[in-house]
């Protein structure tokens, strides 16, 4: 979450810039609090009132920021850290306190300045409880907020958790439902129909093979049909016969390979995830294409993830963008991060030479125990 | 003698509609058979045909685009397996066409409204196409972007944007895994964007409502907003501090 990056000078630049966001509420308890302990110390103090308030009050504030600055409670040992911040506070509000009340005395108060050099380092012992003093509490006062801050950022962390979840099952239903409802698109159907029906008058061996695909293709896709726990092998199958109908009906405009090992077909693997991946690839990248092109898709395992990619030879990334392209893709993403959180991801980028490459990641899961799916789900 | 031209992309249904078309009128001369739009443009200016039968989806330029250029010059007949917007518009407006797979009937009804037209000027489709052009689903919000990392392009679905900030000519994309940069100038962008996700806060700065953890004020009293899990933090120009006000 919190980067520790080694310091570069722009980084230390920002966290001195942000050590200044407080929020009015903030300021003004930090006043009220300095106020009454500058009241508290006035009692003995012979000067005039506002000497006590300005140093107390720079103090507080100077205090105030380095903490802001450190940002403690995002670090390994807080106290520490709050500490060590405290007292580098302490120290500059007195730094601070030197000018400050020298300005007053001279410009505002017509005074002589009272802090010259020689002055501080003759009351060296009296600076140096002054700054010790505005540490200690300092220190006891941060500690409070700090733990008090600390329950309720990890009753807020909670709730939050329980949201994330609640929401991530919600995207989960609600992807799932869109991949359904956008499965089989009708164009794609009614054109292998007439394909077949061509067939059947031209070439009834090649139009029952047509109609073979088609049928394993409808058995896989059509949400009534389809199974709720699917391997890589049955998707990898449905996407085969989606390509062989299409290869069948573009005739030489497309051609495609698959390279999936034996071992990972039995992987666990989300339904119609693939297959959508598949269609964005012939129909955004390579139906444009007067040439046609190809399309290859592989699988391996990679440590603990299992990397499916999706090559096509098409026009890239760079092409016009078509009306709904990339819904399916988004759902693609959601689904996979529904499912797996952030070890499901989805990624597309260029090929080289040309056409584009789409990445499906999901986490490796041995064969005993059950399918994570099933666990992810739950 | 008539003379036709058919664009279609995949062979069996051209050799399908040919063939129909042999029956349904002898006479009839195919004089081209184009793939893709973009031949049926270049067959179209070579053999002059009567009458054009366009597949409605085709690579490079679809049926539609090629019917806009060949306004006027022939009479055409539309292609196509599955368009229920599009044939609608064409029943309104007495265009022919002809649905995949074509079943001789309707070829024999196409034919007869073509021979009974063949002495008349083709029909104005302007008005159709450019309704029809109207009706195609709108673009949306953007939803992927496309940027490059190095000198590799890649593909940043936008839900994953923490925020966008102008550098110089470029405009730079920050994910939550790293930096990226686009080529459209920042204002062009926030056009494109959904601006129910997406605010600006300053000429310069693009922000995710998501990615917003909080907004503070800073020491001068102007909002800032802290992103969440994020160090930096953005500040929210005047102009746009507005929006922020209630929050």
């Amino acid at each position: 979450m919190t980067e520790h990056t080694p310091a570069s000078a722009s980084a230390v630049l920002a966290a001195l810039k942000r050590g200044f966001s407080f929020s009015w509420t903030t300021i003004a308890i930090i006043v009220v609090v300095c106020t009454g302990i500058a009241t508290f110390e006035s009692i003995e103090d012979m000067r005039p009132y506002w000497h006590p308030f300005v140093t107390v009050e720079l103090c507080g504030l100077a205090i105030a920021y380095c903490v802001n600055v450190a940002r403690p409670w995002t670090r390994a040992r807080p106290i520490v850290h709050l500490a060590i911040a405290v007292a580098i506070g302490a120290i500059l509000g007195h730094a601070l306190m030197v000018p400050t009340k020298n300005f007053i005395l001279e410009q505002l108060l017509n005074e002589p300045r009272l802090y010259t050099l020689d002055y501080v380092l003759s009351h060296k012992k009296t600076f140096f409880f002054s700054a010790f003093s505005a540490f200690l509490v300092g220190l006891c006062i941060s500690v409070f907020f700090l733990l008090k801050f600390r329950e309720a950022r990890a009753a807020e962390a909670l709730h939050k958790a329980e949201a994330e979840r609640l929401l991530l099952a919600k995207q989960a239903m609600e992807s799932e439902l869109k991949l359904m409802q956008a499965q089989i698109e009708p164009h794609f159907l009614f054109n292998t129909l007439a394909s077949v029906q061509f067939l059947t008058e031209t070439d009834p061996p090649q139009a029952s093979r047509l109609l073979g695909h088609l049928l394993s293709y409808l058995r896989a896709a059509l949400p009534q049909m389809r199974s709720e726990s699917a391997t890589l092998g049955q998707e990898v199958e449905l996407a085969e016969a989606y390509l062989n109908i299409l290869r069948m009906r573009m005739g030489s405009r497309l051609d495609f390979s698959i390279d999936v090992p034996p071992a990972l077909k039995t992987h666990p693997f989300p339904p119609v995830l693939l297959i959508s991946v598949v269609e964005n690839a012939v129909t955004h990248g390579l139906e444009a294409l007067a040439a046609g092109g190809r399309v290859n898709i592989a699988a391996r395992l990679d440590g603990d993830r299992v990397l499916v990619t999706v090559e096509d030879t098409g026009i890239g990334l760079s092409g016009p963008s078509r009306p709904g392209s990339g819904v399916g893709l988004l759902n693609v993403r959601e689904r996979l991060s529904a499912l797996f959180g952030v070890r499901g991801r989805f990624s597309l980028e260029e090929a080289k030479p040309r056409g584009a490459r789409a990445t499906i990641e999901i986490p490796f899961a041995p064969a005993n125990p059950q399918p994570a799916l099933a666990a992810a789900q739950a | 003698m008539t003379t036709a031209l058919i664009a279609e992309d995949e062979p069996m249904m051209r050799a399908q509609l040919k063939g129909r078309l042999a029956q349904a009128w002898p006479e009839l001369e195919i004089v081209g058979e184009a793939q893709n739009g973009e031949e049926a443009l270049a067959l179209a200016d070579e053999k002059r045909p009567d009458i054009a039968f366009l597949d409605i989806r085709m690579p490079v330029l679809s049926g539609l685009d090629v019917a806009r250029e060949l306004a006027g010059r022939c009479h055409i007949v539309f292609v196509t397996a599955y368009d229920d917007y599009a044939i609608a518009a064409f029943d309104e407006g007495a265009v022919d066409y002809v649905l995949k797979p074509p079943m001789p009937e309707r070829i024999a009804k196409v034919v007869s409204r073509l021979k009974a037209r063949a002495a008349q000027p083709p029909l104005d489709l302007s008005a159709l196409l450019a309704k029809l052009a109207a009706q195609e689903p709108a673009q949306g919000p953007l939803k992927w972007i496309r940027a490059s990392l190095g000198n590799s392009m890649k593909m940043i679905a936008v839900d994953d944007v923490l925020y966008f900030r102008a550098e110089d000519k470029y405009t730079k994309v920050v994910t939550a895994e790293g930096e990226a940069l686009i080529r459209k100038p920042i204002k062009d962008l926030y056009e494109e964007l959904d601006q129910e996700a997406f605010w600006q806060i300053h000429r310069s700065a693009i922000v995710s409502l998501r990615a917003i953890a909080r907004v503070d004020r800073d020491w001068r009293g102007e909002p800032v907003i802290v992103l969440k899990g994020r160090d930096e933090m953005l500040a929210v120009s005047r102009t746009f501090a507005h929006r922020f006000k209630a929050m």
